[in-house]
């Protein structure tokens, strides 16, 4: 079964040729690797390859950390193209923070990249601009309001 | 001014520095006292230090950014001096100012110094006096104005807040055209970050270097350089990693910024520990602010000097006479500084907040890992988005870079999104190696944030921990630190 992953924002193709809950075997640029689970302790993994080979590893919610680095991953959706357009028309807040300026109000026109909202956080300000040319149809927050990572701020439409 | 020696200080401010200074604190026998807030649950200063008052609230303005509040807190304490660290009061003049007023010692210069280099425009009024060498700058935020001040040629400028420093209510504008939306978040930034809106503009120097000398002065006339560290490494204008010496100066370019430092601490006639930033472009030297405190990077500069500054500073504030002389002092190998950040380094370093699962263990020889996190700590939005520093010092650059590095390997701060691992790349890069940093360094290494070989193990971790996310989520993390 083929895969789609995306690591750091790189987007690559593994084969899943088997898997329980200890032990996977896979497909990855040509080669063939086998990683058995030691231990999983609250995060903390303990990995061995099929040269008997230990990593350990610490994941959690797709961030994985090991000596080499820190990996952001995920699965690839297949909705590809309907999601984009969410991306697109929905304001997200890239970042946890508060919301310190409201540029434009609903039924304004807006232009691809142009501001609508700022949101600061730990003390910087961060400008949300619009990704396409349309009307603000929505705005979720107002100045003052506390907004998480990934939350939908408005809708342009 | 008779001697006298502290027996309680209170420490102004939090995280990491505030571990830094207890720690100089309990060597010299001093007794500390912190203040916390709610998002500082866990936090090692709070273990570390004598006494600690919590404040009930989380807001800057009714606590770290509070004078009143803290003057409460260090009287209630009976506390003979303050340190404010860094930011929050650090360079605060009114805050100094009620120190003296309510008899308490605060640890740094006097509140007339202060105030005249904490405002950027009247310290550069002082430094062109003295003679230094400074950028042309318009001090006329009235956007119409400066349009007209302003040709083409001119750009790209730089705007600065008057009362500021960090990078805080800093913009770059390319063209006419940008101006006025700039001038205005930039003076907006700068109201929330300082309480003060003042903003000034200046020429952007393109391939230059951020050179900094730190200084120490005593209450007797005193004045010592600490040579220079280098701090090109930044990205929105706050530093990333920094290092004591520069790979790009010579002896004699060396005497002459170490020098033109002490000449404005002598002018000033400074007291106490302090930092002056230079830009340095093509073998020239500006003045470019003047720190009047204690700066996040001092470790670099103690590594390759074996002076602890928090101590200085301390016997400073409590009138002894410096027992070193400028002879005295000699650079002794290299040191390099990283400062880990919570937040993404492939979405434009924007922060990010969590909660720190593992820190790791680093028991390389020479190397001080400085933070306040403990495993299972949170890091929130409230504060700034550093959580560790880690400095690193050798014989020679090379070797400090790689210790550095096998530092970070040892130290992943999972659980949170960090830039451990663009660190490691920027001591791996090329360019670095050859000592090539300049202030534009991350821009002109775009590879820094190019994909990455992915290591099979990662896939591996992934497929076999999501399938027992479930589990894991639920899981308390362990810590060994709390004893919750």
């Amino acid at each position: 079964m083929k895969r789609k992953l995306e690591i750091n924002g790189q987007e690559i193709e593994i084969e899943l040729i088997s898997k329980s809950s200890d032990k996977v075997k896979f497909l990855f640029d040509g080669q063939e690797y086998v990683f058995e689970l030691k231990s999983d302790s609250a995060g903390e993994i303990l990995l061995v390859d099929q040269h008997n080979k230990n990593y350990k590893l610490y994941a959690k919610d797709g961030l994985i950390d090991s000596s080499k680095g820190q990996f952001k991953i995920k699965k690839v959706q297949r909705t590809i193209q309907s999601n984009d357009k969410a991306a697109n028309s929905s304001l997200i807040a890239p970042l946890p923070g508060k919301v310190v300026k409201v540029l434009l109000k609903v039924g304004d026109e807006v232009k691809d990249g142009q501001e609508i909202l700022h949101i600061e956080a730990m003390k910087m300000e961060h400008r949300i601009c619009a990704e396409m040319n349309g009307v603000l149809k929505s705005i979720k927050v107002k100045v003052g309001d506390s907004v998480t990572d990934g939350q939908v701020l408005g809708e342009i439409d | 001014m008779g001697l006298k020696k502290f027996k309680r200080i209170l420490i102004a401010n939090r995280g990491e520095i505030a571990v830094r200074i207890i720690n100089t604190c309990r060597e010299m026998g001093i007794e500390t006292v912190v203040a916390s807030t709610p998002p500082d649950a866990g936090s090692l200063f709070i273990e570390l230090a004598d006494y600690c008052h919590e404040f009930e609230s989380s807001e800057l303005k009714e606590t770290y950014l509070n004078s009143q509040a803290m003057l409460n807190v260090a009287k209630k304490y009976k506390c003979d001096a303050i340190h404010p660290g860094y930011g929050f009061l650090s360079e605060n003049a009114l805050f100094a100012k009620s120190c003296a007023q309510a008899k308490i010692t605060f640890i740094g210069p006097s509140s007339e110094t202060i105030d005249l280099m904490g405002d950027k425009i009247q310290a550069r009024a002082a430094i062109e006096k003295i003679g230094i060498p400074l950028l042309v700058a318009h001090t006329n935020p009235n956007p119409k104005e400066l349009k007209k001040l302003l040709k083409k040629n001119d750009y790209p400028v730089l705007i600065k807040a008057s009362a500021g420093g960090g990078g805080r209510g800093m913009r770059i504008v390319q063209n006419e055209k940008e101006l006025a939306s700039a001038l205005e978040s930039a003076s907006r930034e700068a109201e929330n970050a300082f309480g003060d809106k003042t903003v000034y503009v200046e020429r952007y120097l393109q391939n230059c270097r951020h050179i900094e000398v730190q200084v120490l002065s005593d209450l007797h006339r005193n004045h010592l350089h600490l040579f220079e560290r280098e701090c090109s490494i930044q990205r929105r204008h706050q530093k990333v990693i920094e290092e004591a010496p520069s790979s790009s100066l010579n002896e004699k370019q060396r005497e002459a910024i170490c020098e033109a430092a002490v000449k404005i601490t002598q002018n000033i006639n400074y007291q106490n520990a302090g930092t002056i930033e230079f830009l340095w472009s093509n073998g020239e030297f500006f003045f470019l602010e003047m720190n009047t405190r204690l700066q996040v990077e001092h470790p670099v500069t103690e590594q390759i000097t074996g002076v602890d500054i928090v101590k200085l500073q301390i016997l400073i504030a409590q009138g002894e006479e410096l027992s070193i002389k400028q002879s005295d002092l000699k650079i002794n190998g290299h040191a390099i500084e990283a400062r880990i950040y919570a937040e993404d380094p492939s979405r434009n370093f924007l922060p990010t907040a969590g909660t720190v699962n593992h820190i790791g263990r680093c028991n390389l020889p020479n190397v001080r890992v400085e933070t306040s996190f403990q495993n299972g700590c949170s890091v929130t939005t409230e504060y700034d988005s550093m959580i560790a520093k880690v400095a690193a010092h050798s014989s020679t650059r090379t070797e400090a870079s790689q210790k550095l590095n096998t530092a970070l390997k040892s130290l992943p701060f999972s659980g949170i999104v960090n830039n451990r691992t663009f660190l490691m790349k920027v001591l791996e890069n090329k360019n670095f190696i050859k000592g090539k940093t300049f202030t534009s360094f991350i821009e002109e290494n775009p590879e820094l944030l190019a994909n990455e070989d992915i290591p099979a193990e990662i896939i591996a971790a992934f497929l076999l921990a999501s399938s027992k996310q479930t589990k894991s989520q639920s899981t308390n993390i362990s810590n060994p630190w709390l004893n919750s």
